[in-house]
């Protein structure tokens, strides 16, 4: 049996070790803007190095071009790095595909593991030159749930952008923190082969004038079997530098703890003021959900929320049987620990002003 | 039974948990070079994030200083982040560590793997800011052969830095390709814990004239897995890239199997030529003293005499700052011989003192001098 089995195996190992043998390599964020462009001047000067002292390496780069004036199908170019060779591309965009004034990723594909990519992206306006390295990243360094840290804004900006190496397209979903607090979220759908860059993400997130050196991003895609790269160019406005922050692989965050406010003339449950105040802890994410309970016959059986403005929690007149509020996702901080009062919005709910003037509850962080 | 087995099965694992080896993530160049010295002034910010959304991480940062006026022993802080803290240490290596005028790595160790570490590491001169990202980097990002590519020369400098994170100390080689051609070899032996920069490789072996911008460096250890790393420096800007070294292939034992010419042949750099008349003095660096022929620190030329100056460094890399009223050019130091030709005037009578000026451990700064007389 084992002498029967032995050759299938070899096979299937042998099947195994050909699906493993090629190995692509991605520099996530290449570009060709000469002075002029829109954009500030920006080149990739990339190296490709053949660590084998034997063999010669096959290499097929492939540009996802996803920014600019892109070519119309993904421009090729094949060569083969002898042994020991780096072969230099200098303004790899332009001069190996031919595709000035855009910019994206590329692929660089071999039949082996031997191939080692490096590159400078600069920029030669205002001071000539100033640069960073963006290296090519192997698919490991793709992550479904990413960090990006060292973001600033002030003094700096950030530019956050993603490439999706995989053949499905995915939503991925970009959140920019300072500090514990959320400051804004970003979601793009981002085809097969493709990506995007969020240029001046505080901007982006509707924080321009934040002055921050500690802020950090966090890029999720909707499905966690597809991992994508991601990266910040951070870049000091007085001089132009940037540099490239590679996003690093993060947890996933735990799913948010939805919460069901059960609403009637004149309570909100738990909240108030019957049912005791609505306990919620620090850190954790809760979805709020307000749900008329009304019996039936009641009398104008329709409440609302104020909203907690300090908890990001916006404000509904329309609490009524058959009409849940979801609340957006929100995740309490340590800076918002108290009491947060609310109370019902719907002047004549059940009937009866009076009643509904004491229809107020609250929610403690602690 | 099978309950019995389970509940084994379990404790080994919540036993194998227990034993989990703390990760340690290093940052392999850090800095602390106010204005004023020796070096363009330099710093690092650095930020811990924990990636856990429910347990604080206990991280221990200990400063390898190996550059500069070193403290005797290495200074360490412990600090604590919340679940999903960002900590923010600005000029880290002085505000954190105390340790001004400093160069080195450090390591955050944590009992899990939930830390993330990233850095800048700026030059507020020429202009304010230029500087590169240097990431923390795990265990395995270490390597017993790495590969630097994206090296230059020429309208750029590269530095070449190693830190070895062993407990075991370890001799590296370093070879300075261009192309195919090797253009010179330095071997350095690393403490444990302890690492180095090669300021201007091409100098230091001794092809400052060479033109590249596809340079690549190989850097091999006799056996432990070292971080290795390039910063390429914009001549013009300062601006530095950080390019991290790479998993390469070991060599061919024995003599490098390549069509490789000697270390000079590609771009010779040009040997003056003395006058016959000319007196052949040695002067040698090594940590931390300059030597004349063997001897002391300072040396005496008579005007009108010519002088052969063969400078080389007798261990790590040192820099001659040059003495520009006497025609002598900066030049870093290492093992290669540089030769400078003197010939002081009656006009140029005096005593001129030079310091090393590449940062070269503790006692970096040590001077010599030369004096001329009538």
């Amino acid at each position: 049996m084992t002498m029967r089995r032995a050759p299938l195996l070899g096979v299937l190992l042998s099947a195994l070790a050909g699906a493993l043998s090629a190995d692509t390599l991605t520099i996530p964020a290449v570009a060709s803007f000469p002075a002029g462009s829109a954009a500030s001047p920006f080149f990739s000067d990339v190296r490709v190095f053949n660590t084998s002292y034997t063999a010669a390496a096959s290499v097929t780069a492939v540009y996802r071009c996803f920014l600019g004036a892109c070519p119309a199908s993904a421009p090729q170019a094949t060569f083969t790095v002898a042994p020991r060779e780096s072969r230099a591309f200098d303004d790899m965009v332009l001069t190996a595909f031919n595709a000035p004034s855009s910019a994206g990723a590329v692929e660089l594909t071999s039949g082996g593991t031997s191939l080692r990519v490096t590159s400078r992206l600069y920029s030669t306006a205002p001071f000539a030159t100033v640069g960073m390295s963006v290296p090519g990243l192997k698919a490991s360094g793709a992550h479904s749930v990413a960090v990006l840290t060292s973001l600033a804004n002030g003094a700096f900006r950030t530019n956050v952008g993603m490439y999706n190496g995989n053949d499905a397209a995915v939503f991925v979903t970009v959140r920019l923190f300072d500090g514990t607090a959320q400051l804004g979220v970003q979601t793009v759908n981002l085809p097969a082969r493709s990506g995007t860059q969020i240029n001046r993400i505080f901007d982006a997130a509707g924080h321009p004038g934040l002055t921050t050196t500690n802020a950090h991003a966090v890029v999720e895609t909707s499905d966690p079997s597809l991992a994508v790269f991601s990266y910040a160019a951070v870049i000091d406005n007085a001089t132009t530098d940037p540099i490239f922050v590679i996003g690093v692989e993060d947890e996933r965050a735990p799913a948010p703890q939805t919460v069901t406010i059960n609403v009637r003339a004149w309570d909100f449950s738990p909240g108030g003021p019957n049912s005791p105040p609505l306990t919620l802890t620090v850190g954790t994410t809760y979805v709020l959900v307000f749900h008329n309970v009304d019996l039936p016959g009641t009398t104008n059986p329709r409440h609302g929320f104020a909203g907690i403005s300090e908890l990001g929690l916006p404000g509904t007149d329309d609490i009524s049987p058959g009409h849940d509020v979801v609340m957006p996702a929100f995740t309490p901080q340590p800076f918002q620990r108290g009491t947060h009062p609310f109370s019902c919005t719907q002047e004549s709910c059940g009937g009866d002003p009076e009643q509904h003037r004491g229809m107020a509850g609250a929610i403690i962080i602690q | 039974m099978k309950r019995i087995a389970l509940s084994i099965s379990l404790c080994a694992l919540a036993a194998f948990a227990a034993v989990l080896p703390a990760e340690t993530v290093t940052l392999p160049a850090v800095t602390s070079l106010p204005v004023g010295s020796a070096a363009s002034p330099f710093f690092s910010d650095v930020r811990v994030f924990n990636t856990s959304y429910t347990s604080p991480a206990s991280v221990t940062a200990v400063y390898r200083c190996f550059l500069g006026a070193c403290p005797s022993a290495a200074p360490q802080a412990a600090f604590v982040l919340a679940p999903r803290e960002s900590r923010a240490f600005d000029d880290m290596v002085l505000a954190t560590f105390n340790a001004p005028s400093t160069g080195g790595a450090v390591e955050f160790t944590s009992s899990g793997t939930d830390v993330r570490v990233t850095s800048r590491l700026y030059s507020t001169a020429p202009i304010p800011t230029v500087g590169m990202f240097i990431p923390g980097l795990r265990g395995s990002e270490a390597h017993a052969t790495s590969v630097l590519t994206s090296v230059a020369n020429g309208a750029f400098r590269t530095n070449i830095g190693l830190y070895n994170g062993n407990d075991v100390g370890a001799v590296a080689t370093i070879r300075l390709f261009n192309g195919t051609a090797l253009l010179g070899v330095q071997t350095i032996p690393l403490a444990p814990r302890s690492g180095t920069q090669l300021n201007r490789i091409f100098d230091v072996v001794g092809q400052a004239g060479v033109t590249t911008t596809n340079a690549y460096v190989v850097v091999e250890s006799d056996g432990a897995p070292l971080f290795t790393y390039a910063a390429v420096i914009d001549n013009a800007t300062t601006d530095p890239i950080f390019v991290t070294g790479a998993e390469d292939e070991r060599g061919p034992s024995g003599p490098v199997a390549t069509a490789t010419p000697p270390a000079t042949a590609p771009t010779p750099t040009p040997t003056p030529t003395p006058p016959a008349s000319a007196i052949t003095v040695n002067l040698t660096a090594q940590t931390f003293r300059w030597s004349f022929n063997g001897g002391g620190t300072s040396f005496v030329m008579q005007a009108g005499q010519t002088y052969e100056v063969h400078m080389r460094s007798l261990d790590v890399t040192h820099g001659f700052p040059g003495i520009p009223q006497l025609g002598m050019e900066q030049t870093a130091l290492g093992p290669t011989e540089i030769v400078q030709i003197v010939r002081p005037t009656a006009g140029q009578v005096g005593t001129y003192t030079f310091p090393c000026d590449i940062e070269c451990g503790a006692g970096h700064g040590f001077e010599g001098s030369i004096q001329v007389v009538p």
